[in-house]
């Protein structure tokens, strides 16, 4: 025995010293009541989740259940998220701008929640199916793939089906000023010196933004006068159609009248970039190009999706995800 | 001396796997199951399921049990389906048929027609059986309460509501009062407990000193003195207004979560996974009932 543990004094040394470190930590994890937080339970090699009245409800039975209600949902999520990853490769310009984003985000909600920022953000984060606020910098990854993507599907591959959109419809961002008047042929004084003092406002240099937060009637005064997307078929009075048709990115039209008083308009831009985040601009572009069935983001998605080699498990998955892209019944 | 430093392995495996294994984690079977594989990255069912576990899954599972609850406690009489089959077709009808009432439905996430009405019943079901409880328990309510059934004028003057009280210490009934000063509100009898929230708390104070029926005698104001109140305790007796006191309890949510839980205690609800419990006592702790 004296020669046995000479010879192997070293080894059987480790093996103590790993079994009290176990007794340690087994210790210390009961002290702290983790130990004996929850025990597992096992049925039919399946892990129960829960148990009520003797019956067992397994992992698997609930995995069921919650795909019914989420599952689609889920799936198209990631899909999207796997999709777009591998789609668009990854530039060291969306990650300085996703960590900036990702800062001032956190800085924002630390600011607004305290303590609770970290849980706060944790459940938006997860309504966009990210499991960790660590994947904060992700999310503002994917968000610049996915505009990158649909950019890449507008320019390119339906390059001339938006050109054709653009040529024809005209669209732009804009933003508008309204002083809204009962008879806009007779304004009453008030109604004329708060016109007058918008005008003369925006030719002392108020900028648009701040004339619209202060005098506009309109409701979107206090988005500081924004409206958005908007193309000739949106449906604004043919004045508002005419003055922003009219009307250059990055200037103002001339103040005109309408029924329902006095309007000014900036067109902010009528750069696709800034259509994108835009739900009217898919919208309109889906029903200008009769070969969509889907939204312009589905079809972006599954256009990429076509030239990433996707296998589905099988053929009833596949239709249910073309369904929730509604692109159901298409190649 | 293998056999020495075997046996010396194994123990310390087995120690360690009992020390580092992950108790109260359940997995669904098969989570590695590609579902969808994307060039050379795969979707799988673990990946689905962790994502589907963001949503609100503790309502989802209070709602089975729920219905296992109802199912094994509660039976429905006749009348009370009727009124509930009655409600459901009126809502239908209100709504301009089944195809709209659905559409009206999805938009509040309801898959279809059956689950709303499932819940209907599971809300009449839940109802009933708050109530068996609390008619089965009405004496220790009734000594947190102290259930009263009271009268009561109010005034927009001090002076009238003197005048009425004078009117009543005269051995006048309260109808008789109402009547004498033009008084049109609802003078009812009507419950008053010491959690009422529609009588003024000078009164509720002034009903707990006393044990016996007949006019209190003073007049109340209200907190901001916008209204002046005289009383009159009509009954104390609560075998007499039991119905009374039982649907009020019945409405009363802190009660019903005191109910349903003494069925998950009862009935040894468990929850295995770590995950769902620390939601469990993030959002609804009341119903972990564990030990």
């Amino acid at each position: 025995m004296k020669n046995i543990l000479k010879k192997y004094w070293f080894v059987i040394l480790i093996g103590v010293l790993l079994i009290a470190g176990v007794v340690y930590y087994s210790f210390g994890l009961s002290e702290s009541g983790e130990f004996d937080t929850l025990k597992g339970k096992t049925v039919n090699n399946q892990d129960v989740l829960y148990s009520f009245n003797g019956e067992d409800t397994t992992a698997d039975a609930f995995y069921d259940e919650l795909y019914e209600s989420y599952g689609e949902n889920s799936i198209a999520q990631l899909f999207v998220r796997e999709v777009t990853d591998q789609f668009i490769e990854t530039t060291e310009e969306m990650e300085t701008e996703a960590q900036t984003n990702a800062d001032n985000v956190r800085a924002q909600f630390e600011a607004n929640y305290g303590t609770e920022a970290d849980s706060t953000l944790l459940q938006a984060l997860q309504q966009y199916g990210y499991n960790n606020v660590d994947e904060l910098e992700q999310f503002f990854i994917d968000e610049a793939k996915s505009l990158s993507l649909m950019t890449t599907f507008i320019t390119e591959t339906k390059k001339d089906v938006y050109d054709a959109y653009v040529a024809e419809k005209n669209p732009r961002i804009v933003s508008h000023i309204l002083i809204q008047m009962v008879d806009p042929e007779n304004p009453t004084e008030e109604e004329a010196a708060k016109l007058e003092e918008a005008k003369q406002a925006l030719l002392d240099g108020t900028s648009f933004e701040e004339v619209a937060y202060t005098y506009s009637d309109d409701t979107s005064a206090e988005s500081y006068g924004y409206l958005g997307f908007m193309d000739l078929d949106t449906p604004y009075v043919p004045e508002f159609i005419e003055a922003a048709n009219n009307t250059e990115a990055g200037e103002t039209s001339e103040w005109f009248m309408s029924d329902y008083g006095y309007h000014i308009i900036y067109v902010n831009s009528t750069d696709v970039n800034d259509f994108i985040p835009e739900s009217g601009f898919s919208t309109a572009l889906a029903e200008f190009d009769e070969d969509m069935t889907g939204s312009v983001y589905s079809e972006a998605i599954w256009a990429a999706a076509n030239d990433l080699n996707v296998e589905f498990a099988n053929e009833e998955l596949e239709l249910s995800i073309k369904e929730s892209f509604g692109l159901g019944g298409t190649e | 001396m293998k056999k020495l430093l075997l046996s010396l392995i194994t123990i310390m495996a087995v120690l360690s796997l009992s020390a580092c294994a992950v108790d109260g984690n359940a997995e669904i079977s098969n989570p590695d199951e590609a579902l969808i594989t994307i060039g050379e990255d795969t979707i799988t069912k673990g990946d689905v399921y962790s994502l589907m576990e963001n949503e609100s899954i503790v309502p989802i599972i209070l709602n089975n049990v729920n219905e296992k609850i109802f199912d094994q406690i509660v039976t429905l009489d006749e009348e009370t389906i009727a009124a509930i089959e009655t409600e459901f077709n009126e809502t239908i009808t209100n709504y301009g048929g089944e195809e709209s009432f659905l559409y009206t439905l999805q938009q509040y996430g309801y898959p279809d027609i059956e689950t709303y009405k499932q819940e209907l019943y599971n809300s009449a079901k839940a109802s009933e059986l708050v109530k068996a409880y609390a008619t089965d328990n009405i004496e220790n309510y009734q000594t947190e309460y102290s259930p009263k059934m009271i009268q009561t004028m109010g005034f927009s003057n001090q002076e009238d509501a003197s005048k009425a009280l004078e009117l009543l210490e005269s051995g006048k009934t309260f109808e008789e009062v109402a009547t004498e000063m033009e008084y049109t509100a609802t003078i009812e009898p009507k419950l008053a407990t010491n959690y009422s929230t529609d009588i003024p708390s000078v009164i509720i104070v002034a009903l707990t000193a006393t044990n016996e029926t007949g006019i209190l005698p003073t007049t109340f104001a209200n907190e901001d003195n916008s209204i002046y109140y005289v009383a009159n305790v009509t009954d104390i007796d609560v075998n007499n207004f039991t119905d009374t006191f039982v649907e009020m309890l019945s409405a009363d949510s802190t009660i019903a979560t005191e109910v349903i839980v003494s069925y998950y205690d009862s009935m040894d609800f468990h929850v295995y996974d770590q995950k769902l419990y620390d939601k469990f006592l993030a959002e609804y702790p009341d119903y972990l009932v564990q030990d």
